[in-house]
């Protein structure tokens, strides 16, 4: 049983993660690009004492298809972070960021400038984006040059790059020395001096050290990719994962029979050949993130496994069924979750995620199929449920603590993860984590 | 006349008098002022018990809501993309350290309801989708209140911090800039004004036509798709151009809202008005489309003596020993560190072969032996110090007085067409406003030259009284319509351009010393 605590966090994207949650939605079509839907949508996560939101990003359109009337639209996922950070307290938020074609340097910047604005909230879901459309929107790489392992391994470097500029200054960098006139004593500023593949970064950043020194990284890794999860493994804080290729067997697992997947709405499985199917699935999850820490010699802070989740929830398992079968309908094909799919009432959803917990996940990331709709049942009806049931065997989960009166009380995302508060700096101690880079892809893939 | 002696000589009215005269006053005139959040350089003070973080969010909102409780157009933050060395090390003795611009003016957009929110960001270590996607969000979540300072950044030391290095030619800065302001508008153009649909019960978002790609190919740029941010409230941000030299003001005539210069001098500031407004024409713009606020500090007292006495107070803060040995060995090259700045410049010649000490800030280009002689000669006429010497030049406020005497100094510079306003610097963070909010601009309501009160709804365009310079749907042209039109387009542009007079301003940081010296230099 991990002793880390359990961390709660929703995904969030356009009007939810179905295709056709925009047809039903309570918001107005085309919600999803509008400031004050974001606003509720924070605040609802807030409510419900979510550890973070994740905001999804791409940097071209989404590819609309008929399942989804064509819904496109999106912010920035960066900036409209650091928009939401004055308008909550408690809630992380965690950016989805593209590293193929955009500059470490900014990046590293836009993080840490979240974190200030924050008060030591922020995260990011970093990723790699191999489409063409994305490519030609930057016109500066052949997409053809864009090969899985290439993006691998510059996101690896991104990051590398990235979490050296939030070193480079240290915490007291700033003296204001009236004596000797000094504003700095540049002794304590570092240069990046990092030398990758396709990139560079010389100099020092421009924006002294974030408030939790190293906001954590999030990396989402395909299970049949060994690099994704190397990568994991050397570059991230946090991995989300959706195991089990078989969603059928996963689904069943953790839901028993008042549960569904994709694959088969009727999920007749016994629960316990299921239960015995996910644990399998998982474990080999585990054992695969393990392996692949131990080829990238991975040491320090372990690597928090998060498992993601389609939800939606209904004041019963019937009416959430039915409710899924109708959005099914307009969308013309049935929901296909990223991994688990959760549909259910509130006890429903809330005992299989608390199941998750104790086989050993460090948090979920549940997407909401229906924004706000399942966001605002997640918040009130299913995370409350989800804390009593984890909280006695997780210490450290924050079942209820009063809303932080000053700053200095709030939590960090990095202690909400179970990680110090503040990161050491790499300067001047030892990095919260080490971890050999190089042993990303392995040379027979490289050929 | 110097900008000193227009706010110190005692019969500084009489003078402003003779102005009246010779100056047709347009009393319909009204000021626009930007609010300059301090910058890294020595005009921001922090050895004052007053001087606030200059990173914590506390320090950017409170001076955003004193901004915008005095009614001001824009809070307003610079750019740098590389801390700043001098003799190839990290310069001390400034305050260093700031956000990133769209972050901290997203977060600013949270707290603020009707100021605008200008951010310089460069168009030489960024791309034009990035920037699109960035500025087309924050104009969303501001409901229209976002504006962008096109800079460019001039050396390979910048660029060492990027995918690309130190590529662009001297030349080819602006080229790229005025190509990359084009790009980002088409990308703000690629969705049809009726784009959505929004038919729920249909299932049908889009409309059959809803977009118009981006299908750009020219010398810098080479960029195909669809922008995922939906049109927002202004269309376009409005757009700021700082550079002061002749590629910079040809790219303000035809792309800019609001021009940012270091011309605040009453008569230079006429002489760049004319300049820039006469070509609006040409662009088929009108004299109010374009805003010019030069950058402007102030030093505020009960009475005029007590100002000037407060004026040098802060210039021995923003100038100390340190400071001044820094700048001077701008000038000499030559390693000043033991140097006594109480005394008289130092005896030697600069030294003409060394190599430029600073890097990563905007640098003058001047002969360095006749800028010493110059200096010595000025010391001499008024009896200054090394270090008062280096106060007079680089930390004298643009405007000393009253609170009633610089309102009527601004109304002066307004209604006769020296400026539209002022974007204002403090020397405090994030203090460094208070004084004039709450003392001159009550002034300048009293005088009726400056709003009581933000107009209802509309954007920053509206706030500003501005016509957008790009914006095609809804708006009145697009200057992309053709390849063709581009080329003829490129070729005036460039013809307009003379080589080699360039300046090299390049991080948006106030040109205040600098702007002040040129008109110091023309007196």
């Amino acid at each position: 049983m991990p002793t880390t605590p359990f961390a709660i966090a929703v995904s969030l994207d356009g009007a939810g993660a179905h295709a056709a949650a925009w047809r039903t939605s309570a918001d107005r079509p085309g919600a999803h690009t509008t400031a004050s839907a974001w606003i509720e949508r924070a605040r609802t996560a807030e409510r419900g004492r979510l550890d973070a939101v994740v905001i999804e990003d791409d940097i071209g359109l989404r590819a609309a298809d008929e399942a989804s009337g064509g819904l496109e639209g999106r912010l920035d996922a960066a900036v409209l972070a650091s928009f939401l950070a004055p308008a909550t307290h408690r809630t992380a938020l965690v950016p989805a960021v593209t590293t193929t074609h955009t500059e470490p340097f900014h990046l590293s910047t836009s993080i840490a400038t979240l974190d200030h604005v924050s008060l030591g909230r922020a995260g990011v879901l970093v990723q790699a984006s191999a489409r063409a459309e994305d490519a030609a929107l930057y016109g500066r790489r052949d997409a053809d040059s864009l090969e899985p392992d290439v993006l691998v391994r510059e996101t690896a470097d991104a990051v590398e790059a990235v979490r050296r500029l939030w070193d480079s200054w240290q915490d007291d960098a700033v003296i204001r020395d009236v004596a000797t006139g000094r504003f700095l004593d540049r002794e304590r500023i570092h240069p990046a001096a990092f030398e990758g593949e396709l990139f560079s970064v010389e100099g020092a950043s421009i924006t002294p050290r974030p408030p939790q020194g190293q906001p954590p990284v999030l990396v989402r890794a395909d299970l049949e990719r060994d690099d994704e999860l190397r990568l994991a493994a050397a570059s991230a804080d946090v991995v989300v994962i959706a195991p089990g290729a078989d969603p059928h067997a996963v689904a069943t697992a953790v839901a028993g029979a008042d549960l569904v997947s994709a694959a088969d709405t009727s999920a007749a499985a016994s629960a316990d050949v299921a239960e015995d199917a996910f644990a399998r699935a998982f474990v080999a999850a585990l054992a695969r993130l393990a392996e692949a820490s131990s080829e990238v010699q991975r040491t320090g802070d372990a690597l928090r496994v998060w498992i993601e989740v389609d939800v939606l929830v209904e004041a019963s398992d019937e009416l959430a069924r039915e409710a899924l079968r109708g959005l099914d309908r307009l969308a013309g094909a049935p929901h296909r979750p990223r991994g688990l799919l959760l549909v259910g009432g509130p006890e429903t959803v809330a005992a299989a995620v608390a199941r998750l917990a104790d086989a050993g996940a460090d948090g979920v990331l549940l997407r909401p199929l229906r924004l706000p709709a399942d966001l605002d049942a997640l918040a009130d009806e299913v995370a409350p449920r989800i804390r009593a049931a984890v909280a006695p065997r997780r210490p450290n989960t924050d079942l209820a603590a009063p809303a932080p009166a000053s700053p200095a009380e709030r939590r960090t995302f990095r202690a909400a993860l179970g990680f110090a508060s503040t990161a050491p700096n790499r300067n001047t101690h030892a990095a919260p984590f080490t971890a050999r880079r190089s042993a990303i892809v392995r040379e027979e893939s490289r050929a | 006349m110097s900008a000193s002696s227009t706010s110190t000589n005692p019969s500084r009215s009489t003078t402003a008098s003779g102005e009246r005269a010779r100056h047709d006053r347009d009393e319909s005139r009204r000021a626009h002022f930007q609010a300059h959040f301090p910058g890294v350089n020595s005009t921001t003070v922090w050895s004052d018990p007053e001087s606030g973080s200059q990173i914590d969010f506390d320090s950017f909102e409170r001076f955003a809501r004193t901004a915008e409780r005095g009614l001001f157009d824009t809070v307003f933050l610079a750019e740098g993309l590389r801390l700043r060395e001098q003799h190839g090390r990290i310069h001390e003795l400034d305050v260093a350290g700031r956000p990133n611009t769209v972050a901290i003016l997203a977060a600013l957009a949270a707290i603020t309801t009707r100021i605008g929110l200008a951010g310089t960001l460069t168009a030489t270590f960024n791309e034009p989708g990035d920037l699109a996607r960035q500025l087309a969000t924050l104009d969303v979540l501001s409901n229209g209140r976002a504006a962008w300072n096109v800079v460019t950044t001039p050396d390979a030391f910048t660029g060492a911090n990027f995918r690309r290095g130190g590529y662009l030619p001297f030349a080819e800065r602006y080229e790229r800039a005025r190509e990359f302001v084009e790009v980002a508008r088409a990308h703000w153009n690629s969705w049809a004004p009726d784009a959505v649909v929004g038919d729920a019960v249909g299932g049908r978002y889009l409309s059959d036509d809803p977009f118009r790609p981006v299908a750009h190919a020219g010398k810098h740029f080479d960029v195909r798709g669809v922008l995922p941010v939906p049109p927002s409230p202004q269309g376009h941000p409005v757009i700021i151009q700082a550079g002061d030299h002749e590629e910079g003001r040809e790219l303000a005539a035809a792309q800019a809202e609001i021009v940012f210069t270091g011309h605040a001098g009453l008569e230079a500031g006429r002489a760049f008005y004319r300049d820039v407004k006469g070509r609006l024409a040409r662009y088929g713009r009108a004299e109010d489309d374009l805003k010019i606020l030069p950058a402007a500090t102030f030093a505020i007292g009960d009475t005029p003596d007590e100002a000037r006495e407060r004026a040098h107070a802060i210039g021995r803060q923003q100038i100390s020993p340190q400071t001044a040995i820094a700048f001077l060995e701008q000038i000499w090259a030559r390693d000043l560190s033991d140097f006594d700045v109480d005394g008289p410049l130092p005896a030697e010649e600069p030294d003409l072969d060394a190599a430029i000490v600073t890097a990563g800030r905007t640098q003058g280009r001047y002969d360095r032996r006749e800028r010493a002689e110059q200096l010595r000669e000025l010391a001499a006429r008024e009896g200054l110090s090394a270090r008062d010497l280096v106060v007079r030049l680089h930390a004298q406020p643009r405007f000393i007085g009253t609170p009633r005497d610089i309102a009527l100094d601004i109304r002066d510079a307004v209604q006769t067409r020296s400026a539209d306003g002022f974007t204002l610097v403090g020397h405090l963070t994030p203090g460094g406003l208070d004084e004039f909010v709450d003392r001159v601009v009550p002034e300048l309501q009293e005088l009726g030259v400056y709003r009581t009160a933000y107009p209802e709804g509309g954007t920053l365009r509206d706030l500003l009284g501005v016509k957008s310079a790009g914006v095609s749907y809804g708006g009145r042209r697009t200057r992309t319509d053709s390849a063709g039109e581009r080329e003829r387009d490129r070729l005036r542009f460039a013809a307009a351009v003379v080589a080699g007079a360039a300046d090299a301003r390049d991080d948006g940081a106030p040109s205040i010393a600098r702007g002040r010296a040129r008109d110091t230099a023309a007196a």
